[in-house]
């Protein structure tokens, strides 16, 4: 069905980014005008936004009404299509916005059209849904921030590229949207760029992404060549021509596996995943849009929409599967010794993506996408809780510096609570039902005895995720309150903070129990876009009632049990864990994330700069001295033809008469031949 | 063939003996009394030798510039006289924007002072 | 008998009819009720109505205006002409509108009425000698565009390079007319014919060919062709900027489309004289860019070396031609890279040399680099309007200006002149230098000392001249619209 109104969900932000440029602009001149120089942002500010240092300007509040009610305003065009979508027979549910061609030369036609079916719909309601709470925390958090306007102009253009990213009918768009959303995380992550630190983080960001991003375009123009059919890049023609074996099966695979290295930049994936610890650097309410709820899901997105072409290379999802399991022990055994709040919950989230791709790898796309829309509710409200939490101790970020702030943060607290319970997995939690269904589909799935080193490896990292969630909860909740009471007046973030929190507490909740109530259905949604990749992937399998039953009550046993002792441990006794993370050891190890950043160092980035080095001076030498040359020629003799512009009119209409004396002579000689 | 040309042959022929004629009778019954001035190249008081570079008003060209222009008019308007009839009215129409659009110019030149010679 | 119009007739005829007819009208306003506002509305109005006129002639060709109720057509009009027309109509627009401020009220509002009027009688011509398909025609639009631009171009009386500018490109257009008509009475002596094709007979005697050559002369003065380009640089630096920018854009487009059209049969001027032309112009162009010292100048004269660019586009159709190539797949080809070069050269001109008025307003007048020295970071708009006009001028990717490049080369290596396009590339490479160079002045060095500026701030104008330089970037990516 055609619906030209869907180019409203990606315009909305857009104009939001805007506007809010332009109002930017307008206060920096309104500024300087006033000669307010101040020449840096407080170094002391931290990675709060609480405290600014410039007094507001009066249209800096319109920056974040506007952009909050764009992107609210995307969210009920949102809906619109999701009820339109509704109103369709199942196989038919696919809204199409039609556009102009975009780029088009022999064979290769990429146009600028928007497509909306179940899958994308998800994605859309969750980013302007979740995005829309949180530009409205971001009221709260960022006021008084010098960048406020700039702060929204930037968030608004992630959520439009965001939006692009998903809506895309071509691989060309998505890769727009992927590039798009990529740089709005450089410039987010490096929103306090004076912070040295902080605008280090945002270029490892970006850095490490573009080496996923080499895979995703070699990716894309292996499918484009090597397909044997009619070459396109439109997705859902790829994944059409992958169902009838268009491509050799090497191709196949090795496009996907290219693809899927994109998705480890992207989406924080080993040996990809350094990256997004450090761009906690950025706002928190960042962390929580773009660091949790959507960008870094844009490789499970990614995935899930070629789950046909996914399907047919079979290797590839033994990769993915892998490395989704290891990734996700690996960063959840991270997080047990982190001491900075930000970081723990950014290695859960690296953990939390590892389970979805997990999730995809043995094929269960509907449950990975189903755990992608819980964790991005409750990562999306841990983060902001977090960033309350910073708030009111106005910018501390150790845990090991916190304790006893139940009854200073009390509604931050109770919803970080029923977050934290999702995340652990705790029955009833939206993602306890989610995880299970991932674990669940471990278990059960196309890889013989692969299947339970899979579950065992999902599981163990299940236990990890309950013990430092809980110990998240017990030391900085409970326990003696270890903050210096001098200066800090621990207080409750104002109304604009904590109404998301409670909408997302309620999300968190609800996702679980209504989700298996009600939104079971959700699978049931995505079939018409995943189903047949998970049948190709997994075969037609009726698991035993019996094992579902057995292996649910083990997950809600482990995360239970895991939660209790997290807290148990970690409500007291904090010094003791103290020196245990600054002496060597296994948490120290730990702590430092298993050194993988020093190894990279050593293996990469060094031998990487000597050849830097080499290079420049080859440049300096050997190409500047050629270019020079050529310049000095070039100026020698333009300082010949030069001459003859003398400036006489007379002169002019000799060389004039000259040039038309030879013209006519060889046109009269040549007509005379 | 060139026996066409002959007309005007006898047309050149009368032309150089009318002039010759003229030249020869004024110089034959005309009394001679020379003076400076009658020695100047234009009898008018205009300074033949002098300056290259020098000014004179600007009028002189905007003034043969306009005469030029219904000078054209003109020649164009006899063109359309010989075929007055057979053009009819959508001539008449046309010659008549032709002469409106003139007339515009003609309007603004005078009101922007350019017929004023010393202004 | 006169016969009535047809409706192709009507079609060409009306923005004619409609930029002359604003042009009487202003005259008259001036002479009956002087208002300078009405003027400039009134003017402004005829050229978006003109505009409004040529629409229609995007989608289909049409011919009109058959001379004597004969087969030859006087006028042809295709899509691809016709939104050349367009960009001939959007210059004198932007002049227009950049001339409002500093012509109208600057100098005491003097010369307002003369803008006026001849800013629409100018691109009447551009339109006449673009869809020229006679020489009858051909004549009147050249002649109808270039005496506007004569008197325009010596508009500023009080500056001694206006007047300069203007009676120099009177001088050097008045010998080229000579040319001109005296190569048509010629051809029409040796054919008897006078519409486009004439020159494309097969046998052709030496008379005719030495007609067509002094007609094409014509136009390559026009066109500022190398050795017949020595003029631009002059004329281009001593016109006040907006008049500079429409003869970069307009007059670059009507006169160089019209020697695509009347260039001769491939027996007279075989491929390889046009590529040596071309490159010769470009080389010359390139080289004495690269010493200038003055941006206007320097753009003037970088003007010429896209206009040696455009060369090859006319050698490609020959090229074309002799393969036979008429009514083949890629027969439109040369013409398409032709039309999409002279779009995207002439917005980056109207956007550069509009962006180079705003400045010159600060600058006290000068356009040298001492003056522009860093005027870029204290002026941001025009900065970056000029960053992206000269980037597209450049070739930089992303903007039109490489695109066009890229078709012009691509259509040269289709006709296997694969030599040639080799040479062009690294000729054009040569332009970096300078365009660069001025960035490098613009933006990387500091700012002189403040000078008042000469005219209030001019928010019109600045809106104007966004638009080309939007435009420079939009078909950069997306050149799909403009491959007419």
């Amino acid at each position: 069905m055609d619906a030209p109104w869907l180019w409203l969900i990606p315009l909305l932000p857009f104009a939001g980014a805007l506007l809010n440029g332009l109002l930017h602009a307008r206060v920096l001149r309104a500024r300087a005008a006033a000669g307010a120089g101040h020449p840096a942002h407080g170094a002391g500010h931290g990675g709060h936004g609480g405290h600014g240092d410039a007094a507001p300007h009066p249209l800096e509040r319109w920056a974040g009404i506007l952009g909050t009610l764009l992107v609210a305003g995307a969210f009920l065009v949102a809906v619109r299509a999701f009820f339109s979508l509704r109103g369709l027979e199942v196989h038919e549910r696919v809204l199409r916005a039609p556009l102009e061609t975009w780029i088009r030369s022999a064979e290769l036609d990429v146009g600028w059209s928007l497509v909306v079916d179940p899958l994308s719909c998800t994605l859309v309601l969750v980013i302007t849904g979740v995005g829309a709470l949180i530009h409205l925390y971001s009221t709260g958090y960022m006021h008084g921030d010098r960048g406020y306007a700039k702060y929204f102009a930037y968030l608004n253009l992630f959520v439009g590229m965001m939006l692009m990213l998903v809506l895309s009918d071509s691989l060309v768009g998505l890769f727009l949207g992927w590039e798009g959303v990529g740089l709005c995380s450089y410039l987010l992550i490096g929103f306090w760029y004076e912070d040295g630190a902080k605008s280090d983080a945002a270029r490892k960001a970006f850095i490490v992404n573009r080496i996923g991003d080499f895979g995703f375009l070699i990716g894309m123009f292996l499918l484009f060549w090597w397909n044997t059919g009619a070459p396109s890049l439109n997705l859902a023609q790829i994944n059409q021509a992958a169902a009838d074996g268009q491509f050799a099966p090497g191709v196949l695979t090795l496009a996907c596996l290219c693809l899927f290295l994109g998705c480890c930049g992207k989406s924080a994936q080993i040996p990809l995943h350094v990256w997004l610890p450090d761009a906690m650097a950025g706002p928190t309410p960042v962390s929580a849009l773009i660091h949790a709820a959507t960008m870094v899901t844009s490789g499970i997105y990614l995935v899930a929409r070629l789950s046909p072409a996914f399907a047919h290379a079979p290797g590839v999802l033994h990769v993915i599967a892998l490395v989704g399991a290891a990734t996700a022990l690996f960063s959840a055994s991270i997080a047990l010794a982190q001491r900075d709040i930000k970081k723990v919950l950014a290695y859960s989230t690296v953990s939390q993506l590892g389970y979805m791709f997990l999730g995809l790898g043995v094929g269960a796309f509907g449950a990975a996408v189903y755990h992608l829309v819980t964790h991005a509710f409750f990562k999306a409200l841990l983060f902001l809780g977090a960033g309350s939490v910073i708030h009111a101790l106005a910018g501390e970020q150790d845990m090991l510096r916190m304790g006893g702030l139940r009854k200073y943060v009390p509604v931050t607290y109770r919803s970080m609570l029923l977050g934290a319970c999702a995340l652990a997995g705790i029955p009833l939690f939206s993602g306890f039902f989610s995880k299970d269904e991932i674990l669940f589909s471990a278990a059960t799935g196309p890889y013989g005895a692969g299947n339970w080193l899979l579950w065992l490896l999902g599981s163990a990292g299940a236990l990890l995720t309950a013990v430092y969630t809980g110990r998240l909860l017990g030391l900085s909740f409970f326990g003696p309150e270890r903050f210096d009471r001098q200066r800090v007046h621990p207080h409750e973030s104002p109304r604009s903070m904590t109404i998301p929190l409670v909408v997302l507490a309620f999300l968190s909740l609800a996702g679980g129990v209504l989700g298996n109530l009600f939104l079971h259905p959700l699978e049931e949604w995505l079939h018409p876009v995943v189903g047949g990749a998970t049948v190709v992937a997994r075969g037609e399998h009726h698991a035993a009632h019996a094992l579902e039953v057995g292996l649910l009550l083990f997950a809600a046993a482990v995360a239970a049990g895991g939660t209790y002792y997290g807290w148990r441990r970690f409500r007291t006794g904090v010094e003791a864990h103290e020196r245990q993370l600054e002496q060597p050891g296994l948490l120290r190890t730990l702590a430092d994330a298993w050194h993988v950043d020093a190894l990279y160092d050593a293996l990469v980035v060094a031998p990487l700069k000597r050849l830097a080095a080499g290079a420049a001076a080859f440049d300096t030498h050997v190409i500047d001295g050629a270019v020079n040359l050529a310049g000095a020629a070039g100026r020698a003799a333009g300082g010949a033809v030069r001459r003859i512009q003398s400036g006489f009119a007379a002169h002019y209409a000799l060389w004039f008469s000259l040039g038309a004396a030879i013209l006519l002579l060889g046109l009269w000689l040549g007509a005379r031949a | 063939m060139l026996a066409e040309y002959a007309p005007l042959l006898a047309w050149l022929v009368l032309v150089m003996a009318f002039v010759g004629g003229l030249l020869a009778l004024t110089a034959w019954i005309g009394r001679a009394r020379p003076a400076p001035g009658k020695a100047e190249t234009y009898e008018c008081g205009m300074q033949p030798m002098g300056d290259a570079r020098g000014r004179f008003s600007v009028h002189y060209y905007l003034v043969a510039v306009l005469f030029i222009l219904f000078d054209v008019e003109a020649l164009f308007l006899v063109l359309w006289a010989l075929r007055a009839r057979e053009l009819g009215m959508s001539g008449l129409i046309e010659v008549g924007l032709f002469l409106a659009v003139l007339a515009v110019g003609w309007l603004h030149i005078w009101r922007r002072g350019g017929l004023e010679w010393d202004r | 008998m006169p016969s009535a119009l047809t409706a192709a007739d009507w079609m060409l005829a009306a923005p004619l009819l409609w930029l002359t007819g604003a042009g009487v009208l202003i005259l008259l306003i001036d002479a009956l009720r002087p208002a300078r506002l009405a003027e400039a509305v009134v003017a402004l109005l005829g050229l978006t109505g003109a505009g409004w006129f040529v629409l229609p002639l995007l989608r289909e060709s049409v011919s009109g205006f058959a001379a004597g109720g004969g087969a030859v057509p006087m006028l042809v009009s295709t899509p691809g002409l016709a939104a050349l027309a367009l960009l001939c109509l959007g210059s004198a627009f932007v002049a227009g509108a950049l001339g409002l401020r500093r012509l109208v009220e600057y100098e005491g509002g003097r010369h307002g009425t003369a803008f006026w009027t001849l800013l629409l009688f100018c691109p009447a011509g551009m339109l006449l000698t673009l869809w020229s398909n006679h020489m009858a025609t051909l004549f009147l639009g050249i002649e109808t565009l270039s005496l506007p631009l004569y008197v325009l171009a010596a508009l500023q009386r009080n500056d001694e390079h206006s007047v300069e500018a203007g009676l120099k490109y009177f001088l050097l257009g008045a010998f080229a007319s000579g040319f001109l008509g005296f190569g048509m009475a010629l051809v029409y002596a040796a054919t008897g014919r006078m519409d486009a094709a004439a020159g494309q007979e097969a046998a052709l005697g030496p008379m005719a060919a030495v007609g067509l050559g002094m007609l094409l002369i014509g136009l390559l003065f026009k066109a500022a062709i190398a050795p017949f380009h020595l003029w631009a640089a002059d004329v281009y630096q001593g016109a006040p900027t907006p008049v500079t920018a429409l003869m970069a854009a307009g007059t670059k487009a009507a006169a160089v489309a019209a020697l695509f059209r009347w260039s001769p049969g491939i027996e007279l001027l075989p491929p390889t004289a046009w590529a040596m032309l071309g490159t010769l112009t470009l080389v010359v162009g390139n080289l004495s860019a690269l010493n200038q010292a003055n941006l206007k100048r320097m753009l003037a004269l970088s003007g010429v070396a896209h206009a040696g660019i455009l060369l090859y586009a006319l050698a490609a159709n020959a090229a074309g031609l002799r393969t036979g190539g008429s009514g083949g797949e890629y027969a439109d080809g040369p013409f398409q890279s032709l039309s999409f070069y002279l779009l995207a050269y002439g917005f980056a001109s109207l956007a550069a040399f509009g962006a180079l008025e705003l400045l010159e307003r600060h600058s006290g007048g000068r356009s040298d680099d001492d003056a522009l020295r860093g005027m870029a970071r204290r002026h941001p708009l025009p900065g970056a309007v000029l960053c992206v006009a000269l980037l597209s001028l450049a070739g930089f990717p992303f903007t039109a200006g490489f695109l066009a490049k890229y078709f012009v080369f691509v259509e040269l290596i289709r006709v296997g002149m694969t030599g040639w396009a080799l040479a062009g590339i690294l000729l054009t490479l040569l332009a970096f230098g300078y365009y660069l160079k001025a960035l490098v002045n613009l933006f990387m060095r500091e700012p002189g000392p403040q000078r008042p500026a000469m005219v209030p701030a001019d928010a019109f104008a600045a809106a104007v001249l966004l638009v080309p330089a939007i435009l420079s970037v939009v078909f950069g990516v997306w050149p799909a619209p403009l491959r007419l």
